[in-house]
C-alpha cells in the first residue's frame, strides 16, 4: 500500500472509527447519499464540457455519450460563433459578453460592498442624531420584503434613460441589506481602542476607517464581495430585463440558446456553458475556506 | 467617539466628522430613498391606477380585476399561487434535510471536504447550464432520450417517453423533483459559519457521554444554534410568495401547468419589452403585490412570535 493510499485508508478509519453499530450505518448510508448528490453535480459539468467537444448533431442526437470526433476547437469556435443579434445596432459577441460580465459584476458588486460597509462603519461606531434607526430600518426590510415593486422599478429606470445603459452599474449602490448586518456584527465585535489611539495621534477620520478598522473587516469583505461578484455573473434575469441589448455572459448565453438549435450551434452553446462555469468555480476553489468561515447568521447561544 | 464642541478646535473637528458621516451615508441613504422608498411608493400609487382610452383613473379596479380572475378556475395566478404554495411547502419540508447535510459536514463525515466543495456547485455555476442538462434528462427526442424519461416510460409502462417537463401530466412534478436536486445541500455557507462557532467543550463532553448523532444534534446543536433556526424560519415564511422553481428555463417560462406567482410577476415586466408608459398590466401587478405583501406582513408578525415564544428572541 502507498504512502497516499494508506493515508486515505488511515483517515477513512479515523472518521468511522469510535461509533456504535447503529451509527456505522447511518453514516455509510449519509455517505452514499452524499456521494450521489456529489455525482450529480460533478455530471453537470461533464456533460456540458464533452458535449461542448462534439459537433452539432451529435450533440443533439448522442447527448449522452462521447464524442465520435473531438473537436477542441469548439472552445476558440465560442469567442466567434456566440453571437446574439438584438436590433440591427445591437451585435454582441463572446467577447463583449464577457466584458460586460466583468465590467458589471466587479464594479458592481465592489460599488455595493464597499458603500455597505461604509454606512455599517458609521452606524456602528458613530453617534449622532438618527444614527439608531439604521440597523432596525435594515431588519424591517429584510423582514418585510415589498412584492410587486418591479413595474415601477422598470418605470423608474426607464425614465432615468438606464434600461441598456453601461451608467446602470452606478446605481449598484449598496446600503441597507443583509450584507448591512454582516457588517455591523463584524465592527460591533471590534475594539474602538486603536482608532481612538490613532485619532489621538492626529489621524482623522478617514485614515482611521481606512488605515485602521477596514483592514480589520477585509476577509468578511472579501468573502461578500465574492459571493456578490458570484451572484451577478451568474445573473440572467434581470439582464434580460434591464440590459438586454447589452447582455452580459448570463443573459447573452440565454439569448443565444433560444436560436443555437436552428443556427446549428449546439455544440457552441455547450462549449459556452462550460466556459461560463469555469471563473466562479475556479474562484471558490481558491477561496473556499475564507467564504465559509467568515460569513454567519443569527448567532448561537453561549 | 463622541464629543461635545466648545472650542473653535472642537468646532472643526465636529464638523469635520459630521462632512465625514455624511460622505459615509449619502450613497447608501440616496439608494434607499431612490430604490427602495420612491419605488415602493410609486408601486404603491400604481395599485390604484388604471388608464381607460388613454385616461389615467384612480380606483381599485386592478383589485377588483384580481378577485375576479381568483374566481375563475383555469387562472394563470391561482395556479401561480397554487404552485408557489406547494414549492414553498416543499422548501420548508428541505430545511431540516439541509441542516442535516450540514450537520454530517460539521461531524467530518468521509469525504466531507470533498463533498462542501462540491455541494456549492449548484450555487456557483448558472441556472441556464444547470437547465441545460435537466432539460435533457427529461428529454424525449427519439434516439437522444434523457435517463429519466425512460425510467418514467418503463416505471409507468408507456408506449412511448414522455416530455416530463413538456406534459403537464409530469411538468409540475418534475420542476419539484428539480428543486429537491438542487436545494438538498442548503445554505453550506451559513450552517457552515455558524457550526463552527459551536464551543468545542460542549461537543466534547457530549461525546464522552456516550450521546448519538441524533441526540447531538436534536438536543445540543439545535439549541445552540436556535437563533439561527429562529431566522431562517422568519426568513423562509417572510419569502413565502418568493417561493418558485427554475420554472422560466424548465418549461418554457412557466407553460404546462408550472406557472408560480415569482415567475407569473417576472413575466409581467418582461412582456412589457420597454412599453412602460400608462401600463396597465404594470399597476395590475402593483396591485396583486401590494395585496400579497400584507398577507405576507402578517404572516412574517405570526412565525416571529411563534419562534420568539418557543426559544427567546429571533437575532440577526
Amino acid at each position: 500500500m502507498s504512502a497516499r493510499t494508506g493515508g486515505i485508508a488511515k483517515k477513512f478509519k479515523g472518521a468511522f472509527s469510535r461509533k456504535s453499530a447503529g451509527e456505522l450505518v447511518v453514516y455509510s448510508l449519509v455517505f452514499l447519499l452524499f456521494a450521489f448528490f456529489a455525482f450529480t453535480y460533478l455530471y453537470i459539468l461533464f456533460f456540458v464540457g464533452v458535449n461542448g467537444l462534439k459537433s452539432h448533431n451529435d450533440a443533439i442526437m448522442r447527448p449522452w455519450g462521447l464524442p465520435k470526433n473531438w473537436h477542441f476547437e469548439n472552445y476558440i469556435s465560442v469567442f466567434r460563433d456566440l453571437t446574439v443579434y438584438r436590433g440591427t445596432a445591437y451585435e454582441t459577441d463572446f467577447l463583449k459578453m464577457l466584458c460586460n460580465s466583468l465590467y458589471f459584476s466587479l464594479i458592481g458588486s465592489f460599488l455595493s460592498m464597499m458603500f455597505t460597509s461604509m454606512a455599517a462603519y458609521v452606524t456602528c461606531k458613530y453617534k449622532f442624531p438618527g444614527s439608531w434607526i439604521f440597523y432596525p430600518l435594515t431588519l424591517l426590510i429584510m423582514t418585510v420584503p415589498i412584492y410587486g415593486s418591479g413595474g415601477a422599478l422598470y418605470k423608474l429606470y426607464y425614465r432615468m434613460g438606464m434600461i441598456n445603459s453601461y451608467g446602470q452599474v452606478l446605481l449598484s449602490w449598496g446600503g441597507f441589506n443583509a450584507q448591512f448586518l454582516y457588517f455591523f456584527a463584524a465592527f460591533q465585535s471590534l475594539s474602538s481602542a486603536s482608532a481612538e489611539a490613532a485619532q489621538i495621534d492626529g489621524a482623522g477620520d478617514y485614515t482611521v476607517y481606512f488605515r485602521i478598522m477596514f483592514p480589520q473587516v477585509i476577509n468578511l469583505f472579501g468573502a461578500l464581495f465574492i459571493m456578490a461578484w458570484i451572484a451577478d455573473w451568474n445573473n440572467y434575469s434581470s439582464i434580460l430585463i434591464y440590459l438586454p441589448k447589452i447582455p452580459t455572459l448570463a443573459g447573452g448565453i440565454y439569448l443565444f440558446q433560444a436560436e443555437a438549435m436552428s443556427t446549428v450551434r449546439q455544440h457552441i452553446l455547450y462549449a459556452a456553458y462550460f466556459l461560463v462555469s469555469v471563473p466562479p468555480l475556479l474562484l471558490f476553489a481558491f477561496f473556499n475556506k475564507a467564504l465559509t468561515s467568515n460569513v454567519s447568521l443569527g448567532g448561537v447561544k453561549e | 467617539m463622541r464629543t461635545a464642541p466648545r472650542t473653535a478646535e472642537q468646532k472643526k473637528i465636529a464638523a469635520k466628522r459630521a462632512i465625514f458621516i455624511c460622505s459615509f451615508l449619502l450613497m447608501p441613504v440616496l439608494n434607499f430613498i431612490i430604490f427602495y422608498v420612491y419605488v415602493n411608493l410609486e408601486s404603491f400609487a400604481m395599485a390604484f391606477q388604471r388608464t381607460v382610452n388613454g385616461e389615467l383613473k384612480i380606483g381599485f379596479e386592478n383589485f377588483a380585476l384580481f378577485f375576479k380572475e381568483f374566481s375563475k378556475a383555469d387562472s394563470d395566478i391561482v395556479l401561480g399561487i397554487k404552485n408557489t404554495l406547494l414549492t414553498f411547502c416543499l422548501t420548508l419540508a428541505m430545511f431540516p434535510v439541509s441542516f442535516l447535510v450540514s450537520f454530517f459536514l460539521y461531524k467530518k463525515i468521509w469525504g466531507s471536504n470533498f463533498f462542501r466543495f462540491v455541494f456549492f456547485i449548484p450555487s456557483l455555476i448558472q441556472g441556464t447550464v444547470i437547465a441545460a442538462l435537466y432539460v435533457m434528462l427529461c428529454n424525449n427526442t427519439q434516439g437522444a432520450e434523457g435517463p429519466l424519461s425512460l425510467f418514467v416510460q418503463k416505471l409507468l409502462g408507456l408506449d412511448q417517453a414522455p416530455a416530463l417537463l413538456g406534459d403537464p401530466r409530469f411538468a409540475n412534478a418534475f420542476v419539484l423533483i428539480n428543486i429537491v436536486w438542487l436545494t438538498f445541500p442548503g445554505d453550506l455557507i451559513i450552517w457552515g459559519g455558524t457550526f463552527s462557532r459551536i464551543p468545542e467543550s460542549v461537543i466534547e463532553s457530549a461525546k464522552l457521554d456516550g450521546v448519538g448523532w441524533l441526540r447531538e444534534a436534536a438536543q445540543i446543536i439545535v439549541p445552540i444554534v436556535w437563533p439561527t433556526v429562529a431566522l431562517k424560519l422568519v426568513l423562509s415564511f417572510v419569502s413565502i410568495f418568493g417561493a418558485g422553481g427554475n420554472v422560466f428555463l424548465l418549461t418554457n417560462k412557466g407553460s404546462y401547468g408550472t406557472q408560480t406567482l415569482p415567475n407569473w410577476m417576472y413575466l409581467q415586466v418582461y412582456n412589457q419589452g420597454g412599453y412602460v408608459k400608462n401600463s396597465n398590466v404594470l399597476n395590475y401587478l402593483s396591485a396583486i403585490g401590494l395585496m400579497i405583501t400584507a398577507v405576507t406582513l402578517v404572516i412574517s408578525l405570526t412565525v416571529r412570535y411563534i419562534t420568539n415564544r418557543m426559544n427567546g428572541e429571533v437575532t440577526f
